[in-house]
């Protein structure tokens, strides 16, 4: 008797209200409209509002005339390579995994269902609690869009929404939906936080031997009097950075990179004579912002800017065919500044993986450093290329 | 030819890339929008495959003939999970912006409607849950008091008194009880959806039924 008058009482509201239509608020079309407008004008305005996607080429090629300019393209020192290294990120996505038992209840079951909307309902042999006329309250004339079927409000006296005719469809598992949501933020966060390892091939021309610039040149070397000019090799650096999203379109970089400059002249220590090489190798610490022009499943275009502070950890003297030992070591006690900006693209290889190059401008303020090619041509022109690790 | 050569070379080739993409993601969007002003084919007010079509690419009749279509039945839907009529029209309006936005996900299998309302269900579930309103405690030995005998005056009873009934219960109560009720879903799917057990979710389904059926008794 329980389980009939609960059977019963299930199906007056379902038959009640499982196609029962209310009109919606005045207004709300309204609403959805200037989301949904909004939305797509945004969608369609990035792209018009990123001067910088317009700006981008023509500024890279901006940049590539002024290298024309200064490098020659003698590759004096090798350029080192990055290297490896796989991380592991499992983002696995969460959710209800929905099964259907069946319950003592009558409800349908699990192959007659057709997404809320079941093929048949089990009707009772004897509906005690439905009247006679019980089944003329729901019209079966489907809803058109001239008429009006439906009240304002429930208090309201008014017709009777009509119900439309049943449709036969598959049943849909309703928290699909759910966990494929879970399943697209989990991948759009497994992109907020990066590792890169790379390279980068800077500087001017080898061969550079015009007339001093105005600004500082840099300390000479104590004891070691030069005799001609120098020549410079193109600077390299290592680095290893972290990149974080704090934002959809913005993220923080941060790490350590080492470089190593070097330059060759003419001198004369003490007795000895002869072809002098200078190795600098600075540590440092750069850190840059970065806006995602275009991000896409393969290709994620980018511009940055930022700055770096140097420490020379290393400026060694050698002289030529004399020793392999340093003729001299000097300390530097000072740091270097810098400030660099400008493009890269990162192509992805997976979810985990991309290959990225960053050519870019940098400016090394002048300051008590030693002489290398950062203090006679502090605006230089360089290539960073290596590889991004997502976590 | 150097190495630095070959850098600027692939520096000034990638740049070139970069930009023919944007300007083509750029000029899809703009076409996106162009197409906005075309008319759809009104039918009978159901929703066919090509508004649903002309939906997909942001025609504003075709949405206005999906909204005009299903938003009497899923606003009822709305009422019954949030309970009044404010927080319904919000629900309401989220859910064909989520309807909008991922009408591509649409695979045609099924029934559209059945699809939406899925839509709508998540959503106010989504709300609910938001709000922490769903996880309530029950009192299984309350809920085994069922009236017995059931009112004959029930004859009389419309849809909008058994909405308003549905919508003056507990959310907790109401949520379940549509969520088994109306929209047929098992207690261990429930459970899954809102985060309780089965036992508190066939708790709570007695009770919203021992509720439903006093108020049926009081006011017939």
């Amino acid at each position: 008797m329980r389980k009939d008058t609960n059977k019963d009482l299930d199906l007056l509201f379902k038959e009640g209200l499982e196609d029962a239509a209310v009109k919606a608020p005045r207004g709300a079309w309204k609403a959805v409209s200037a989301r949904l407008d909004s939305a797509a004008t945004a969608a369609a305005a990035a792209p018009r509002r990123s001067w910088l996607l317009w700006g981008a080429p023509a500024f890279a090629m901006a940049m590539a005339a002024l290298a024309a300019v200064f490098f020659v393209g003698n590759t004096e020192k090798t350029i080192i390579q990055s290297g490896e290294e796989l991380l592991t990120v499992a983002p696995q996505p969460s959710g209800p995994v929905a099964q259907v038992e069946d319950s003592s209840v009558a409800v349908p079951s699990r192959e007659s269902r057709a997404g809320f909307v079941p093929k048949e309902i089990q009707a009772p042999e004897q509906i005690a609690v439905l009247p006679e006329n019980y089944a003329e309250e729901i019209v079966e004339a489907p809803v058109s869009k001239s008429e009006a079927p439906v009240v304002s409000e429930p208090e309201a006296e008014g017709e009777v929404a009509p119900a439309p005719e049943k449709q036969e469809t598959k049943w849909v598992d309703p928290f699909a939906q759910m966990e494929a949501e879970d399943a697209m933020n989990a991948k759009k966060n497994s992109r907020k936080a990066a590792i890169k390892l790379g390279g980068i091939v800077g500087g001017n021309d080898a061969h550079f031997n015009s007339a001093r610039p105005a600004f500082s040149s840099g300390l000479p070397s104590e004891g070691i009097q030069e005799t001609s000019v120098s020549v410079y090799g193109i600077p390299v650096s290592l680095g290893l950075s972290a990149r974080y999203h704090f934002a959809e379109k913005l993220s923080v970089s941060a790490g350590v990179n080492w470089s190593f400059l070097s330059r060759t002249f003419q001198g004369k220590y003490k007795t000895e004579e002869g072809q002098f090489t200078h190795n600098l190798q600075y540590v440092g610490l750069p850190v840059s912002l970065a806006y995602d022009v275009v991000d896409s499943k393969t290709l994620l275009f980018y511009c940055y800017a930022g700055g770096i502070a140097e420490k020379a950890i290393s400026s060694q003297y050698f002289i030529y065919n004399l020793s392999s030992a340093p003729l001299l070591s000097e300390k530097v006690p000072s740091l270097q500044y810098g400030v660099f900006g400008g493009i890269g693209v990162e192509f992805r290889v997976s979810d985990l993986l991309g290959l990225y190059v960053d050519p870019c401008v940098k400016y090394y303020f002048p300051g008590n450093q030693p002489k290398s090619i950062r203090t006679d041509r502090p605006l230089m022109f360089s290539v960073e290329a290596g590889l991004r690790f997502n976590l | 030819m150097s190495f630095a050569k070959i850098m600027l070379l692939s520096v000034i080739f990638s740049n070139f890339a970069m930009s023919y993409l944007a300007r083509m993601q750029l000029l899809g969007t703009k076409k996106h929008l162009d197409t906005r002003e075309e008319t759809p084919k009104k039918g009978n007010g159901q929703v066919t495959a090509e508004v649903l079509e002309a939906c997909k690419k942001g025609n504003p009749r075709a949405q206005k003939a999906v909204y005009d279509a299903l938003s009497g039945k899923m606003f009822a839907v709305c009422l019954r999970y949030m309970g009044d009529r404010e927080t319904a029209a919000d629900i309401l309006q989220d859910g064909f912006v989520t309807l909008f936005t991922k009408l591509e996900s649409y695979s045609g299998e099924g029934s559209f409607e059945g699809w939406a309302r899925k839509i709508f269900v998540n959503t106010a579930l989504m709300s609910l849950r938001k709000h922490d309103v769903l996880k309530q405690s029950d009192d299984v030995d309350e809920a085994r008091g069922i009236i017995a005998d059931t009112p004959s005056a029930t004859a009389q009873i419309g849809y909008k008194e058994l909405l308003k009934m549905v919508a003056a219960l507990p959310p907790g109560l109401r949520t379940v009880f549509n969520m088994y009720v109306i929209e047929g879903y098992s207690h261990k799917e429930i459970g899954e959806a809102l985060g309780i057990s089965e036992v508190t979710s066939r708790s709570q389904l007695q009770r919203a039924r021992v509720t439903l059926q006093k108020k049926i008794k009081e006011q017939y």
